[in-house]
C-alpha cells in the first residue's frame, strides 16, 4: 500500500512541532516521525485525530499513491 | 518523566538485554560452550529491564505511558515478533548439520539458539525504534 502524507508541510504551516502535535493527539513524537516519512502508515482514528488537530480534511493529509488508485 | 524519556528508558534497557542475549549466544558458539559467562546474565538483564521499565511508565504516568505504546510501538513490537519467530524457526535448520556431524554439542545449541531468538526479538524492536524516531 502506497500512501503519500502531506501531514509534514500542513504540521508545518499550522505552526506544530512534531512534539507538539504528537501531545495534542495523543501519540508519540515518533509515530508522527514515521507517517510524515512515509514509514507508517496510521489507522482511521489517528488520520482522524491528525485531520482535527491540524483543522483540514482527511483528504488534505493523506492521498493514494499511483499505484493504488 | 515526559514520554520520550520514558521511551529513551526503554529503548536503552532492551537494546542492553539483546546484546547481552546476542554476546551469549555468539559466545556459546565461539567458545563451544553452553555457558560462554554467568548462565543467569541474560535472564537477570530481562528481570531487571521489566522492573527499569515498570517503574519508568509509573513515573511517567498513564497518558505519557499510553502515548509510549501508541500505535506506531504496537507496529513495531509486532514487526519485531515476527523477525523473532523467523529467526526462531530457521535456527533450527540452521543447526541441523552441524549438531549432526557433532560440530556443535546439543547443550551449546540450545544456549545459543534461546539467546539469539531473544536477541533477534529485542534489538530488532530497538532498531526500528530508534530508526523511527530520526
Amino acid at each position: 500500500m502506497s500512501l503519500i502524507s502531506h501531514l509534514a508541510e500542513i504540521r508545518k504551516a499550522a505552526g506544530y512541532t512534531q512534539a507538539q502535535l504528537a501531545e495534542t493527539v495523543g501519540v508519540s513524537r515518533k509515530t508522527i516521525n514515521t507517517v510524515e516519512n512515509h514509514v507508517f502508515v496510521p489507522s482511521t482514528v489517528l488520520a482522524l485525530k491528525l485531520a482535527a488537530a491540524l483543522k483540514v480534511s482527511v483528504h488534505d493529509l493523506f492521498e493514494l499513491g499511483e499505484t493504488d488508485r | 518523566m515526559t514520554s520520550e524519556f520514558f521511551t529513551n528508558v526503554r529503548t536503552a534497557v532492551l537494546g542492553l538485554t539483546g546484546l547481552v542475549c546476542l554476546v551469549y549466544g555468539g559466545g556459546a558458539l565461539a567458545m563451544g560452550t553452553p555457558q560462554p559467562f554467568a548462565f543467569w546474565l541474560p535472564g537477570l538483564f530481562g528481570v531487571a529491564s521489566v522492573i527499569l521499565i515498570s517503574i519508568a511508565a509509573l513515573a511517567a504516568g498513564d497518558d505519557n505511558a499510553r502515548r509510549a505504546t501508541d500505535e506506531g510501538y504496537v507496529a513495531d513490537r509486532r514487526h519485531a515478533e515476527g523477525f523473532g519467530f523467523w529467526v526462531a524457526i530457521l535456527l533450527y535448520p540452521a543447526f541441523a548439520v552441524p549438531l549432526w556431524q557433532g560440530w556443535v554439542s546439543y547443550p551449546t545449541a540450545y544456549a545459543a539458539m534461546g539467546t539469539l531468538t531473544a536477541a533477534a526479538f529485542l534489538l530488532r524492536f530497538v532498531w526500528a525504534d530508534v530508526k523511527g524516531r530520526l
